[in-house]
């Protein structure tokens, strides 16, 4: 009798020992996706470097005078405007000109009379993550310009602008005089995918 | 070599008294008491299925899409554990991993992470649920006794889900976040 004690015993163990090895653990995954993202907020103006330019209406930047009363030709300017930003994977950063300097931008315009000028030149010097390039919009032709940038990582931050018109600089020749109008360019900054 | 002698005669014996007791009494006869020995040990636990089948927390898009920021609101539909049950005291307890970026495995850049932390808990077995933050430094409440046999269902169920590093980070691309959450149930002596 007391071996068959220590039998039933010995059954009722091993089951015992199954049910602790096999079935008192579980394991589960947790899981997300983070997609892609880029984002760029509304512009403000740095506070300082502003030369010449008046305050940042909206997305709209106005020299405050094109012209030097003196000779008529460019009169010097720059503003440095930032953009907060975001950008959670490598990507390209892409500055484009829509006229590749500043041009007259009058409807039915007449060409520019000999000697005057009608386009300004600038340079945009972009500064984001790795990057610190600058673009020159020359005025040597008036068509959409740009320039791509890749940016190897993540970065989030503020992208910096600096927008520069160097005295007396036009499409014709150093301190030509500049014909009168309104003289224009939109730029177009992008984030995207490499 | 003496052990052995004893136990092939004791049931010799027995059998000469049944038959003499026969022999006595008449047709009909009994033998006995023999007694049968049951032993329950005091230390099974199983725990319970899962009740969907499935063993993953799918917590879905992670961030903020305008923002790029780790959204506030994440969560999980919660998971149970049915049919779970103890016959003496038990010890339940929960373990869990960061959500870490599986492609982007380099350190980050300045303003972003790679991980994500949360905090999984088991209720509905014992007086206090058993938690683990994945962020934390020490889970002292990730085990807990309860000091009853018994049955029932654990809920398993994810919340406080933090940027690891602060929430001013902003978690890097990636396809695939993942996490493991470990839970154990042990009788206690």
């Amino acid at each position: 009798m007391h071996k068959l004690g220590i039998l039933v015993t010995a059954i009722l163990a091993a089951g015992a020992a199954h049910a602790q090895d096999g079935d008192n653990t579980r394991d589960m995954l947790v899981r997300g996706r983070v997609p892609q993202l880029c984002a760029i907020a509304t512009p403000t103006l740095a506070a300082s470097g502003l030369v010449n330019f008046r305050t940042l209406n909206g997305g709209s930047l106005e020299v405050d005078q094109l012209t030097d009363p003196t000779t008529l030709s460019t009169r010097g300017a720059s503003v440095e405007v930032s953009f907060p930003a975001a950008c959670n994977f490598a990507h390209q950063i892409v500055l484009e000109s829509q006229n590749n300097g500043l041009w007259r931008s009058e409807l039915g315009m007449t060409p520019a009379p000999a000697g005057f000028s009608d386009a300004v030149p600038y340079t945009a010097t972009l500064i984001w993550g790795p990057v610190n390039s600058t673009f020159e919009a020359d005025a040597s032709s008036r068509q959409i310009r740009d320039q791509a940038q890749s940016v190897d990582r993540p970065v989030a931050g503020e992208i910096l602008l600096r927008l520069r018109i160097q005295p007396g600089a036009t499409n014709l020749q150093t301190n030509a005089p500049l014909v009168a109008g309104v003289y224009r360019d939109t730029l177009r900054l992008t984030v995207e995918p490499q | 070599m003496r052990a052995p002698a004893l136990f092939i005669l004791a049931p010799f014996a027995l059998g000469l008294a049944s038959i003499a007791h026969a022999q006595a009494v008449g047709p009909s006869d009994t033998a006995g008491p023999i007694q049968i020995t049951g032993f329950v040990p005091d230390n099974i636990c199983t725990l319970g299925s899962l009740s969907d089948g499935d063993n993953l927390f799918d917590v879905g898009v992670l961030v903020d899409t305008a923002t790029g920021l780790l959204r506030p609101d994440l969560s999980a539909p919660p998971k149970v554990l049915t049919g779970t049950q103890c016959s003496s005291r038990s010890q339940l307890s929960i373990a869990a991993t960061q959500m870490t970026a599986r492609a982007f495995v380099t350190t980050p850049p300045e303003g972003f992470a790679r991980g994500v932390d949360y905090t999984a808990t088991a209720s509905g077995w014992t007086p206090v649920a058993a938690r683990y933050a994945t962020g934390a430094a020490a889970n002292a409440a990730a085990s807990q006794i309860r000091e009853t046999a018994g049955a029932g269902d654990i809920t398993i169920s994810l919340s406080n889900f933090a940027t690891a590093g602060g929430p001013t980070l902003r978690p890097v691309a990636d396809e695939t976040y993942q996490g493991a959450v470990v839970v154990t149930l042990a009788a206690a002596s």
